[in-house]
């Protein structure tokens, strides 16, 4: 279910006015967690299963971790729930209300799939009772592996099964081996790569002592499957989460108001800037290498502003959301665009991953705490690993490493201008700062290409296009036909101005918040009717929903 | 207990304000779109699908009558006077050509087109409408809906009449009135797109969304790197076409000589230039065609006039649409093929 859409208008009204009325926190909880498992189901009612599955094995390794045994009535009660629930799911043909294209009563992988739930159902409280009266050290890793390896291998699976697959059939031409795993075209779950880092951080965190072992599973799995920022974040860490549960919500007028806020701003961000840019920016990468630079570098600059407000308009309509219900979402995006190094904007784009990255990948791997070299294979391996979460696709692995050597040449960069005292001062200036900002945003710009453009060969001519100028200034290249290139460059410009004003004045939100009550619904009134011309004529999802 | 109650309420009218405020801005919207815009705002690109419309609605010319139906190229290729000049006879001739008309599309308006009685509809084919059928921008299929093509239809028809064609363009096609209003919103972004589009390109002409006689866009000819471009992206789709099975567009075409011939018309196929540089990577397209052209068009009585080889490079203003002498050349080639016809 898409957030601009009339079924989710629909679904948010009914989950805000039962709050509104129920005032016991589990029956709060119990009604969040069926609508975000309604909203989730929208898309394919059997990749539910993945998420509870997901906060089963969490719950459990979890718990296990600290040593709390469930019982086996328990146990039993889970898993017995699971198996039905996992029946329901998979063995009927429900309709895919999205248009996903992967319903389908000849659904081949149907009979597979039940029987895993059933093998998960039987054997799994066998092996917990296994587990958990294992010695304390090897309980507490055999608990923190079984929940990393069930989760990363649920995203394995699905999201790179066939792009692994793919390279192993040509690398095994190319060494004469003709044998191939099975093609099983799997279908990529919406949203899997967020849940699945988010659940995870839960299980390591507890192992870690960072946060106590959740005892309700109803709890739990609305930690995992929390719909406002299920398919495309920000990344919760536990410690953001559960204190919000500890309470009755109840609906403020101050909070809703916010929260409001933030869903318009969201919203004009994704309809009126982002999906007016978007088929511009689609035709000039169908084909880049028929481009000259120049459209080239406009395509770039699109991309930029388009994904930028694609994702951060998601993010934003998830916290205004979530704030409304009275959960605090942390910022995900902090102007990365006026960034005046990548390091920065690693700090101020999409926060919630990277300080995933940071804490549960670059610092368990050693950080920057064995030498120089081993921190520059450090921040490489992570970036590299934090493209490749993007999709499995070579480009974001390309990606991945070139942000990787943004970064490396960056901190040796730092190190070099600390010593020299001179180049300390003028990059304190502001021609200095202007200098850093514009080569960070170039170099920003370059690695939205390497993102975007996933074919080879269309990838290296782009990016020659970008860095080398052909010295061809007829932008009439761009088409004038169905990229709507008008619509598009308005949008851009009125973008650049508006972020402007957000990031040197202040926040979009903010300043409505700070708005006299008697000028809100003039400007309520006001952006229903920008939103309605603005508005495509479809929906489309969100850039990160694929991720 | 009291102070929570009451928190509650100011809540539910702060939420109220939140649905009432916006709703009142969209239906403000609403308001001047349907009131104001739509009746005087041209739709951009597909204004000419309105005018069309519109211009079927006015009494026929007396007299034999030749319509040509096609996409862009048809558009830009025939010159109607000349036709009905060069034509033996006292012949009326219109070129109706739409861009991007596919195969689908030229069912979708042909029952109000055959409602005015032409003696003869032409049928423009270039290969690649019968390989690969139009989806159908939703965006088109809201204006041909609006423009009164769908109400001409006879009755039965159903979204396994156009194969191909987006089921959600099949919906547009059937959508109500008020569904209709909420799509053309877009019709102020698309007028700006298509005003801008034409003072910007001083190679297109304006005003030819209502002339059924010239209607062609392209006032100059493309050349070097820019041509070539266009070369490329038509090879390709060349190729693409020669690989895939026409079994569909097939269909879709009998159909449509159905729909021709039991509108007591007769129907001419016409298969278009193409571009010198495009015939060798053309050449298993245009055998396709023109054997599928030859075998409809005996057994629906149909004339075919074979224009593939006609023109030059000089008679094309790109890669496929012909300029001023491409235009004249192919006028006469379809007056000549015209048989003599008397005004009644």
């Amino acid at each position: 279910m898409l957030f601009q859409t009339p079924e989710f208008l629909v679904l948010f009204c009914i989950v805000l006015l039962a709050i509104a009325s129920i005032r016991t926190p589990a029956r709060q909880q119990w009604l969040v967690l069926l609508a975000s498992y309604v909203f989730y189901g929208w898309w394919d009612v059997r990749f539910l299963v993945l998420i509870a599955l997901s906060s089963i094995v969490d719950y459990a390794a979890a718990l296990g971790i600290r040593g709390q045994r469930l019982s086996w009535r328990s146990r039993l009660r889970i898993s017995g729930s699971f198996l039905v629930f996992s029946v329901g799911c998979l063995a009927f043909d429900w309709p895919a209300f999205a248009d996903t294209g992967l319903r389908g009563a000849s659904w081949p992988g149907m009979r597979p799939a039940l029987f895993a739930c059933l093998g998960f159902s039987l054997a799994g409280p066998l092996l917990y009772e296994l587990a958990i009266g294992a010695p304390e050290q090897r309980r507490r890793r055999v608990f923190l592996t079984t929940s990393v390896v069930a989760n990363l291998g649920v995203l394995g699976f699905f999201k790179y099964y066939d792009f692994f697959r793919g390279n192993w059939v040509g690398i095994g031409h190319w060494l004469g081996v003709d044998w191939a795993p099975p093609a099983l075209a799997v279908a990529l779950p919406v949203g899997i790569s967020f849940y699945t880092f988010q659940t995870m951080s839960y299980t390591i965190d507890v192992y870690r002592g960072h946060a106590e072992p959740e005892t309700s599973l109803r709890r739990l799995a609305l930690y995992v499957a929390y719909f406002p920022q299920l398919v495309a974040g920000p990344i919760l860490r536990p410690s953001q989460f559960f204190p919000a549960l500890a309470q009755a919500w109840q609906l403020h007028p101050a909070a809703l108001s916010s929260g409001f806020h933030l869903i318009l701003v969201g919203l004009c961000k994704k309809v009126l800037i982002a999906d007016r840019i978007a088929p511009l920016v689609n035709f000039i990468f169908e084909d880049p290498a028929s481009n000259p630079s120049i459209v080239i570098m406009l395509g770039a600059a699109m991309f930029a502003v388009q994904i930028y407000c694609d994702f951060s308009g998601y993010t934003d309509i998830a916290r205004g959301i979530s704030r409304m219900f009275g959960i605090e979402i942390p910022l995900n995006f902090d102007f990365p665009y006026f960034s005046r190094s990548i390091t920065e904007f690693w700090r101020r784009w999409h926060i919630s991953l990277s300080s995933w990255l940071r804490d549960y990948l670059y610092i368990p791997l050693g950080g920057n705490r064995h030498g120089v070299g081993l921190t520059y294979f450090n921040l490489m391996a992570t970036m590299v690993l934090g493209g490749l979460w993007h999709g499995a696709s070579w480009n974001f692995a390309w990606w991945g490493a070139y942000q990787g050597a943004l970064l490396c040449a960056n901190r040796w960069l730092a190190q070099r201008a600390s010593t020299l005292p001179a180049v300390e001062r003028w990059l304190g200036t502001r021609v200095g700062s202007f200098v850093s900002w514009s080569v960070t945003l170039y170099l920003t710009l370059l690695g939205w290409i390497i993102f975007r453009v996933s074919e080879p060969d269309q990838l290296w001519a782009a990016v020659k296009a970008f860095v080398v100028f052909d010295g061809n200034l007829r932008i009439t290249a761009i088409g004038l036909g169905n990229a709507a290139p008008f619509g598009a460059t308005i949008a851009f410009v009125a973008f650049i101005a508006l972020h402007a004003v957000g990031h040197f004045w202040r926040r979009w939100p903010a300043a409505l918040d700070a708005t006299p009550q008697r000028w809100l619904p003039w400007i309520y009134a006001l952006v229903g009717f920008l939103l309605f011309f603005g508005w495509p004529s479809e929906n489309s999802a969100f850039i990160y929903f694929q991720f | 207990m009291a102070t929570a109650a009451a928190e509650t309420t100011s809540a539910l009218r702060a939420l109220l304000l939140m649905l009432i405020a916006p709703a009142f801005g969209v239906a403000l919207g609403v308001l001047l779109l349907v009131a104001v815009l739509l009746p005087r705002m041209p739709m951009g690109a597909t204004q000419r699908i309105v005018e069309l419309g519109r211009h079927l609605a006015l009494p026929p010319a007396p007299g034999p009558r030749i319509v040509f139906i096609g996409n862009s190229i048809v558009r830009d290729g025939i010159d109607a006077q000349i036709v009905a000049d060069a034509a033996s006879g006292d012949w009326h001739a219109e070129n109706l050509a739409l861009s991007g008309c596919g195969l689908n599309e030229r069912r979708i308006l042909l029952p109000r087109l055959l409602a005015s009685r032409p003696d003869v509809v032409a049928i423009g084919l270039s290969g690649t409408e019968v390989c690969r059928l139009d989806a159908l921008a939703p965006d088109k299929a809201y204006v041909y809906a609006h423009a009164g093509f769908v109400s001409a239809w006879p009755t039965g028809r159903t979204a396994a009449d156009f194969p191909g064609m987006a089921p959600g363009s099949y919906a547009a096609l059937r959508s109500s009135a008020p569904e209709q209003w909420v799509h053309f919103r877009t019709v102020p972004a698309n007028w700006l797109e298509h005003g801008l589009r034409l003072a910007l390109r001083s190679d297109l002409r304006s005003g030819y969304e209502s002339d059924w006689i010239r209607p062609f866009t392209r006032t100059a000819s493309i050349a070097g790197p820019r041509l070539a471009r266009h070369l490329d992206e038509i090879e390709k789709g060349l190729g693409a076409c020669a690989s895939v099975p026409w079994e569909q567009g097939d269909s879709v075409l009998t159909a449509l000589l159905e729909d021709v011939t039991t509108g007591e018309a007769t129907p001419l196929l016409l298969l278009l230039p193409v571009h010198p540089d495009l015939r060798s990577s053309a050449a298993p397209v245009r055998a396709r065609l023109h054997t599928l052209a030859v075998e409809l068009g005996r057994q629906h009585s149909a004339a075919l006039v074979d224009a593939s080889d006609l023109l030059g490079a000089d008679g094309f203003a790109d890669a496929v649409h012909p300029n001023q002498a491409g235009r004249e050349a192919l006028s006469h080639l379809v007056a000549n093929a015209l048989p003599v016809r008397e005004a009644r």
